[in-house]
């Protein structure tokens, strides 16, 4: 998984993020090859050679140029498999727009697609809408992890003051101001407090099951995204 | 807009056919029967009284060898008018060529569709024009478990997924599908020949072409498949191929065309006897070939009509030109600028001539866009 660029985490694509971009090639040597390599660095990105085909994306990669032929089609398809959902945009380069290399395209979830021959015009609008779409897809999942780590905190939370309300027959507010002070006196968040508590108070295997619980919601929760 | 380049010896025109490719013993029946065409046009006056000059240059076997030459013809040779190629890989090499030098292309090989050019015309087959009528043949008359043997490139890749879905429709199955690099040897033809020997389907679908599909037919007739009814069956194999194999090999098998050269018509008997007066006694003749002759007589057609003769006016006027080709008469759609043709079914008897079995009644318009065909859907249209 790759941590979204640091400098525009969650912000609007710029044009400047192209600038040091290190777009892996995954084509066969060739004029053509040769043409996006010096029109890559015209436009200011990094090209990294990537043949023959790979069995994963080298480090440090923020796009991909991968040609799309029925020819490669299995190693094609083995390392778009290899790629996460969060992991850098593939581009893809075709030559026929026949349903079987159309749906190569579709399979690998190239972000955008740039068409043999291959012109100048077009290319640094393509890397935009491939960073572009990807960014988007960054900025969603991280903004649903959010949501599920808050959702997770406050079920803590509200765990936690079940157990002080039944085991000291308390209010609910009495339970929640307890936490809060706790919380207040040790410099650390509800969460902490709330799981202290519930080490404190509960049996370790009502911990686990929870815990267990926890883990399902958030896997269910990137999977919804995963499906969007 | 400029009219259409001219020499001393009259309109030049550019051949792209290669002596050395994989499919060079097509290519050449295209390349003589284009050459027939022009001479045919000159005899009778050329355009308004300018001949056509057949321009030609020896082309390797590489797609990107094709490129060059139609570079050359365009730069140095005046040529705006082209004839070829004859695989895809290489028509996608010579064609932006032929639209930055706004030239025109005429391709007269069956392919797998998809696409449209401006300064393009298609004169062989859409999968619609051949590949539904292959599949119903083979579904009435062998059944529709298949394996699919092809070369690795685009062709089969688009032609197998055609397939796939009209002989899943009639509840079918394929049985295994086999990629081999183009120009595979021997051994790996008698290899797929064992994989066919151990799943015994009802048909190999074949998408070999040249010196391939010589290969597979020959590795064929070495095995015990021979006593089986289980034919090859194909859009590629034509009359070239077969005159290259052993009648032993040949027999059996199954092609489908808008032409063979055994088709019994006084426009295609006089095609064949004209070709073989002036190229040579038994020469085979393909539906390459036939659609290279009818292709340069189209393009007389509109050039002859054209007020002025440019680029542009030419495609305007292509659009809808009709001519009585040896297949049938042939017409130039002019939203797709592909043809409507006459698929046909043959199949080779011992003599190694293919004996013709089925025919439309009608020329099937060309849908080079269609993703989803369908058996009966067709059948209903042919009514």
């Amino acid at each position: 998984m790759m941590p979204p660029r640091k400098h525009n985490r969650g912000s609007k694509p710029r044009l400047s993020d192209l600038n040091g971009l290190q777009v892996c090639l995954i084509l066969p040597p060739s004029p053509e090859t040769q043409f996006l390599v010096k029109h890559l660095q015209r436009i200011g990105c990094v090209p990294v050679s990537g043949w023959p085909i790979p069995t994963s994306l080298p480090k440090g990669i923020d796009a991909a140029i991968v040609t799309v032929e029925p020819e490669h089609r299995l190693q094609i398809g083995a390392l778009a498999e290899t790629i996460s959902e969060v992991g850098p945009p593939l581009i893809a380069l075709v030559e026929y727009e026949d349903p079987s290399t159309l749906q190569l395209v579709l399979e690998i979830r190239a972000a955008a697609v740039i068409g043999r021959p291959v012109k100048p015009f077009g290319l640094l609008t393509n890397l935009m809408i491939a960073r572009s779409s990807w960014q988007q897809r960054v900025d969603a999942l991280t903004k649903q992890n959010e949501a599920l780590e808050q959702q997770l905190a406050f079920s803590k939370v509200a765990v936690a003051k079940i157990l002080l309300k039944q085991q000291d027959n308390i209010s609910d507010d009495q339970a929640h101001r307890i936490i809060q002070k706790r919380a207040m006196d040790n410099r650390c968040s509800l969460e902490t407090i709330a799981t202290k508590i519930m080490s404190e108070r509960a049996p370790e295997a009502l911990l686990r099951a929870l815990e267990e619980h926890a883990k399902q919601l958030s896997r269910t929760s990137t999977n919804s995204v995963e499906n969007q | 807009m400029k009219p259409l380049a001219k020499t001393s010896e009259g309109y030049p025109v550019g051949l792209l056919f290669s002596k050395t490719s994989l499919t060079a013993t097509v290519e050449m029946t295209q390349y003589q029967a284009s050459l027939l065409a022009i001479e045919e046009i000159n005899a009778s006056g050329g355009i308004n009284g300018i001949p056509l000059k057949p321009v030609e240059q020896d082309i390797g076997p590489l797609p990107a060898d094709y490129k060059i030459a139609a570079q050359h013809l365009c730069d140095n040779e005046h040529v705006q008018i082209l004839f070829g190629p004859h695989m895809s890989n290489t028509r996608k090499a010579v064609l932006p060529v032929v639209e930055n030098k706004n030239a025109l292309l005429f391709y007269p090989t069956m392919y797998e569709g998809f696409e449209f050019s401006t300064n393009c015309f298609y004169t062989g087959a859409a999968p619609n024009q051949s590949s539904v009528q292959l599949a119903s043949h083979v579904v009435n008359n062998y059944g529709n478990r298949i394996l699919f043997v092809g070369s690795n490139y685009i062709f089969a890749h688009e032609s197998n997924r055609i397939m796939r879905d009209l002989f899943t429709q009639t509840g079918g199955a394929i049985v295994d599908e086999v990629y081999l690099d183009l120009d595979s040897s021997d051994d790996a033809f008698e290899d797929v020949i064992k994989r066919a020997v151990a799943l015994m389907p009802d048909a190999i679908y074949s998408t070999a072409v040249g010196k391939d599909t010589i290969r597979l037919y020959e590795a064929f007739g070495r095995s015990s498949l021979l006593r089986h009814a289980m034919p090859i069956v194909s859009l590629a194999t034509n009359e070239a191929d077969i005159a290259l194999m052993s009648s032993d090999a040949a027999e059996g098998h199954i092609s489908a065309a808008p032409y063979f050269e055994t088709l019994d018509t006084e426009q295609s008997r006089r095609f064949v006897t004209r070709y073989r007066d002036r190229f040579g006694e038994n020469l085979p003749v393909t539906a390459g070939a036939e659609s290279a002759y009818f292709q340069v007589h189209l393009f007389a057609q509109a050039a002859r009509k054209a007020e002025e003769l440019t680029v542009e006016t030419l495609i305007n006027g292509l659009g809808g030109t009709s001519f009585e080709a040896p297949q049938g008469r042939v017409q130039i759609d002019e939203d797709s600028h592909h043809t409507y043709l006459w698929p046909r079914i043959a199949r080779v008897n011992s003599a190694s001539r293919f004996e013709i079995l089925e025919q439309e009644q009608h020329a099937v318009r060309p849908f080079p866009y269609m993703i989803q065909h369908n058996i009966e859907y067709d059948a209903a249209q042919k009514a």
